[in-house]
């Protein structure tokens, strides 16, 4: 009986899974499948073994579970045969990866196949050991590794030259024992031995300063040489492809070259001359030649300078750029990047072709030309790039508008030459994409408009005749609605036209139709009918005569189901309805915005930014995600985060809001009425609207939290007493008032105070690192834990680029504020702090755990550490 | 004289610095998934070797015909970016670049009939030589199957698997002659020829003598 016909066969087994119509089906042929596997696993039958491991190779790439043939891959390499050494290999190298300790049980068996007298059986093991070894096998199997460099078959030394290269990568500190061996590998003539010998010279180099220093010294010249050599070698059929010998022993070569030529002017001008003759000799009609001149390109830019070179090298892109191959202008536009830092101008003088490219048909490429458009804008080429893009903007694709601009929007707030051309753009931004761009767009608009008072007028114009035209652009319809409220009257008025403008006529009922337009709008978020209606309260103070109707289009949304605009609603329907006297000065035009502080705090988020992988940190929720939060806290704006974060005022909103009640009381000559309406007004804002006497019992629920227990004792029972009727109020006199006034000041002032103490602990010590984490915590807030970190320096090398980064399991939300400083000074003199906000979800049920990753350099070299915390005081 | 102070227009205010503080944390904030492997930070890695991370191997229906994973990626991880690559590049029309930018890396995709031929490289390496590298390998698959078919790597595909062996090795090139792993591979499988068959010859003397 023939042991390789009976049962179902390889063959018969893939047809059968080919033969299943539904994924059903094919799962059924694979579960009887792995059953007979296991069972003949089971068995311990030699004779199928083999073909039960090609078996499960197929099923493992469908995408099934097959760790249960792990075992049967070490059988395999363990038995003597090469066809069953073969199979077990490439089992081993399918089915199992670095991580999995089962590796480390065949590590004997690769030891004795790495002596083996058959040559293709140590092929194998240095190909699996290449592939697949870990650290721990890299230590242990490189002797082997390093004796088989000198092997007589040159088939082995190229499969250990690459294998070497796994090894230093997974141990960096082998690097310097291989460098002898990889010098004899540089003089070889077997192409296939000098390929992976000159592969194994890059990296040892790449990883290792001192082999760096040896092979630039002694070996640059050999190189060259070589590199001569093929350039100039007549056809060879075996190493040919497309009229070029050999591109990919040429672009090897020319990568060493430019891991040696960096940084070391002797060894550049030494290889001038070959990379002059490579860019001008290499055969540019296929793909192979223009390979090799993409690298010797990447080459010239990297080694030191040489100005005929360099033109030669951008003349190379240019005619990449200008070809009609979509790979070549694909990887010009890639290489310019690059090219930039060499020599801008050069770059610039392409600009018109790159511009086109962000046009391009084909996504990469736009991809790449807009981040080069981007990197090429200056003060002086701005306003005609800017054209460029935004005209394309308009029949750009939907998913390409998103980047495009938001790169048109940093380039003008980078380079607009003023103001008026600034808020030009962007409200052409906004009108063509204002779905796209992102939030910080929008705002910092705001900001620049509330800086510009002789502009206010016109900008308020021009968003209004965009509205009309526009209306779908939730951001645009943002801006318009805010600047319609703020400078509605300038909008009527036509106050300070500017010579450009066209004169318009709006009347007071058309500003308010255009926010009524927008707040019924069914398309917008409900953070844009909030701004709306601060707009139409605004407005009703500004139009006194639209009052009645801006009251009617506010009452509309008491009943809205959306709590903040019912809030809203509610609050100015009252505030309209019944003080009037207050109204004006309540809805006084918004003072200018702080431009520093606001630019200051957008720079200074950049570096956490650009560390977090792109996208997370974009896709937060915005505009009224705060709703969810109860009302009152919200408007009184006590939320911890709030009261940490320095307010755009630079006041606290609390005091201002309790400035109401101050002012009337302190200058104690106003009337019992103006005193009582002062009061009502901050009791309409405490109590959403009702009169306080019948809401009272809910205020020291909502109020507790933050008041210091014993100051505020009387002022609660004032409030609190259901019998204490308003009128009592002025009785009390303006002591009840400082009183309270008293009370908020310190309890908003250091919020951090009143949460229950917990220990500090080490989170984090290394032999050079040591991580501290402070907690606190806010009261009411069990779930939020604050957490301030505190990096020092044991060692007495400083540390630069440094960055914390943290993970947690999916229950706990982290949210990282930006460190104190990336760079640490030596020997703990001083610390990087950085605040850690944690909410855990399942508070009293989990604990806190948390993974951390510090990366910085020391003496320019990275250093990466990791751990796990997981010793977070008991009750946090 | 303390009625001009600018009461109340905090309201508004607070609406509005609300927004903004919004914009700090949207830039500022890290959320980070535990065990996500998707938290890429080219700068964690301490030295930039270049290398092909893997192979990939998509019919143009979607299926996997062939991996190879020279970087450590998890089960899951592995079946999470087969899918997004062959939804990224199965879409992609004719004439279009042969390259897409993928979390930071560059995949480089060459499509031959119905196969999708993809190596993953790094940011800085070079794309047309990958190319060349792909059709260095397609060349010595259609010479060893004798112009060859999806069908063909899919009954051998440990053959196909056995060649991409001795044409990479730790996602760097290992020959440039395809002469030279024709040669080797015919050799590796007329040693297997030659077990079978003395396999064969023992199983039947062994089957003669119990008869």
């Amino acid at each position: 009986m023939n042991p390789f016909s009976s049962g179902t066969r390889l063959r018969d087994m893939i047809r059968a899974i080919r033969a299943s119509k539904t994924a059903a089906e094919e799962r059924a042929v694979v579960r009887k499948e792995c059953a007979a596997i296991r069972a003949s696993i089971s068995e311990n039958n030699n004779e199928y073994r083999h073909r039960d491991l090609a078996k499960l190779m197929f099923i493992h790439m469908l995408g099934y579970p097959t760790h249960f043939g792990q075992m049967e891959c070490l059988k395999l390499i363990a038995s003597p045969g090469f066809p069953e050494k073969r199979i077990g290999y490439l089992g081993l190298m399918l089915l199992l990866d670095e991580r999995q300790e089962v590796l480390m049980l065949v590590t004997n068996s690769i030891k004795q196949d790495l002596n083996h007298t058959n040559q293709y059986i140590v092929g194998l093991a240095l190909c699996a050991l290449g592939n697949i070894s870990s650290a721990e096998m890299a230590r242990d199997l490189a002797p082997e590794v390093e004796r088989l460099l000198q092997f007589r078959d040159p088939n082995i030394r190229k499969k250990a030259a690459l294998c070497s290269i796994r090894i230093i990568k997974k141990v960096p500190d082998l690097a310097e024992n291989f460098i002898n061996a990889t010098a004899v590998l540089l003089k070889e003539k077997h192409h296939g031995v000098l390929i992976t010998g000159v592969q194994l010279c890059t990296d040892i180099c790449t990883i290792s300063p001192e082999a760096l220093e040896y092979f630039r010294k002694k070996h640059t010249d050999g190189i060259v040489r070589v590199l001569k050599d093929v350039a100039n070698s007549p056809y060879s059929p075996e190493y040919d492809v497309s009229g070029i010998t050999d591109p990919f022993l040429q672009i090897r070569l020319l990568k060493l070259l430019r891991v040696l030529g960096d940084g070391d002017t002797d060894a550049s001008d030494s290889m001038n001359d070959i990379l002059a003759q490579v860019a001008t000799k290499t055969e540019t009609n296929k793909n192979s030649g223009n390979a090799i001149l993409y690298e010797c390109v990447g080459t010239i830019m990297a080694v030191e300078d040489n100005g005929g070179l360099r033109v030669l090298a951008i003349n190379i892109l240019g005619r990449f750029l200008s070809n009609r191959d979509n790979n070549f202008r694909y990887v010009a536009l890639n290489m310019l990047m690059r090219a930039l830092a060499v020599d801008s101008q050069a770059v610039q003088r392409h600009r018109a072709t790159i511009l086109e490219c962000v046009k391009d048909a084909d996504a990469s490429i736009r991809k790449r030309a807009l981040e080069l458009v981007y990197v090429l804008a200056n003060e002086s080429n701005v306003q005609t790039l800017t054209k460029e893009l935004t005209d394309y903007l308009e029949v750009s694709d939907p998913e390409f508008r998103g980047d495009l601009s938001a790169k048109i929007c940093s380039m003008v707030e980078k380079f607009s030459p003023d103001k008026i051309w600034y808020i030009d753009q962007m409200l052409k931004v906004l009108s063509e994409a204002g779905n796209y761009v992102k939030d910080e767009v929008w705002y910092s608009l705001v900001v620049v408009i509330t800086n510009a008072p002789n502009l206010h007028g016109y900008s308020v114009r021009s968003l209004y005749k965009a509205l009309q035209t526009a209306g779908e652009q939730e951001t645009l319809v943002r801006v318009a609605v805010w600047c319609i409220g703020e400078y509605g009257d300038m909008l009527v008025n036509n106050t300070g036209v500017l010579d450009i403008e066209e004169p318009i006529m709006v009347s007071e009922s058309d500003a308010v139709d255009a926010v009524e337009i927008a707040i019924k709008g069914h398309s917008l978020d409900p953070s844009t009918k909030a701004m709306c209606l601060i707009a139409l309260l605004k407005l009703s103070s500004r139009f006194p005569s639209s009052s009645s109707r801006i009251n009617e289009i506010i009452a509309q949304y008491k009943g809205s189901l959306v709590l903040e605009l019912q809030q809203r609603a509610i609050e100015f329907n009252s505030i309209i309805q019944n003080h009037q006297n207050i109204r004006s000065t309540l809805v006084e035009r918004m003072p200018a915005l702080d431009e520093a502080s606001y630019s200051g705090r957008k720079t200074g988020s950049v570096p956490a930014a650009a560390s977090t992988s792109q996208g997370t940190s974009l896709n937060l929720p915005n505009g009224v995600a705060k709703a969810t939060s109860p009302p009152l806290v919200d408007l009184l704006d006590l939320s911890a985060d709030d009261v940490s974060t320095p307010n755009l005022s630079g006041g606290d909103p609390l005091h201002d809001l309790l400035g109401i009640d101050l002012s009337p009381a302190s200058l104690q000559s106003g009337t019992n009425q103006a005193q009582k309406s002062g009061t009502d007004v901050l009791l309409d804002l405490l109590s959403i609207g009702t009169p306080a006497a019948q809401n009272s019992p809910s205020m020291p629920d909502m109020l507790s939290p933050t008041l210091d227990k014993q100051n505020t004792a009387d002022v609660l029972d004032i409030l609190s007493s259901p019998s204490a009727p308003s009128t009592q109020i002025p009785s009390a006199g303006s002591s009840s008032t400082m009183d309270l006034l008293d009370s908020f000041a310190p309890s908003s002032s250091k919020p951090d105070g009143n949460g229950p103490a917990f220990p500090s602990i080490i989170a984090f010590e290394s032999n050079t690192l040591k991580v501290t984490f402070n907690f606190s915590k806010q009261q009411g807030d069990p779930q939020t834990i604050v957490i301030e970190a505190h990096f020092s320096n044991k060692s007495s090398n400083v540390y630069t680029d440094f960055i914390f980064q943290a993970a947690v399991p999916k229950f706990l939300q982290l949210h990282l504020e930006p460190a104190s400083s990336n760079t640490l000074p030596a020997s703990g003199n001083e610390s990087i702090t950085q605040k850690l906000r944690v909410t855990n979800s399942q508070h009293g049920k989990k604990s806190l755990v948390m993974r951390v990753r510090i990366g910085y350099k020391v003496n320019n070299k990275d250093v990466l550490e990791q751990g796990q915390i997981s010793n977070f005081p008991h009750g946090l | 004289m303390l009625t001009s102070l600018p009461q109340s227009l905090h309201i508004v205010q607070l609406d509005f610095s609300s927004g903004t503080k919004r914009v700090v944390e949207s830039g500022t904030e890290q959320v980070l998934q535990f065990y996500d492997f998707t938290v890429e930070n080219s700068e964690s890695r301490s030295f930039v070797v270049e290398q092909i991370h893997f192979v990939l191997l998509i019919s143009r229906q979607g299926k996997v015909r062939l991996t190879k994973w020279y970087s450590p990626y998890t089960q899951k991880e592995r079946t999470k970016v087969i899918r997004e690559l062959s939804g990224m590049i199965l879409t992609r029309g004719p004439k279009l670049c042969n390259f897409v930018e993928w979390k930071g890396f560059k995949v480089v995709y060459k499509r031959y009939a119905s196969l999708y031929f993809c190596m993953c490289i790094d940011q800085e390496d070079n794309e047309l030589e990958t190319l060349e590298i792909i059709h260095h390998f397609v060349e010595i698959l259609d010479r060893y199957f004798g112009s060859v078919c999806e069908l063909d790597l899919i009954f051998n595909f440990h053959k196909a698997y056995y060649i991409l062996d001795e044409i990479l090795i730790a996602g760097e090139l290992q020959e440039s002659s395809k002469k030279t792993v024709s040669r080797l591979i015919a050799a590796q499988d007329s040693l297997v020829e030659v077990a079978k068959e003395q396999a064969n010859s023992i199983s039947n003397i062994i089957a003669q003598a119990t008869k």
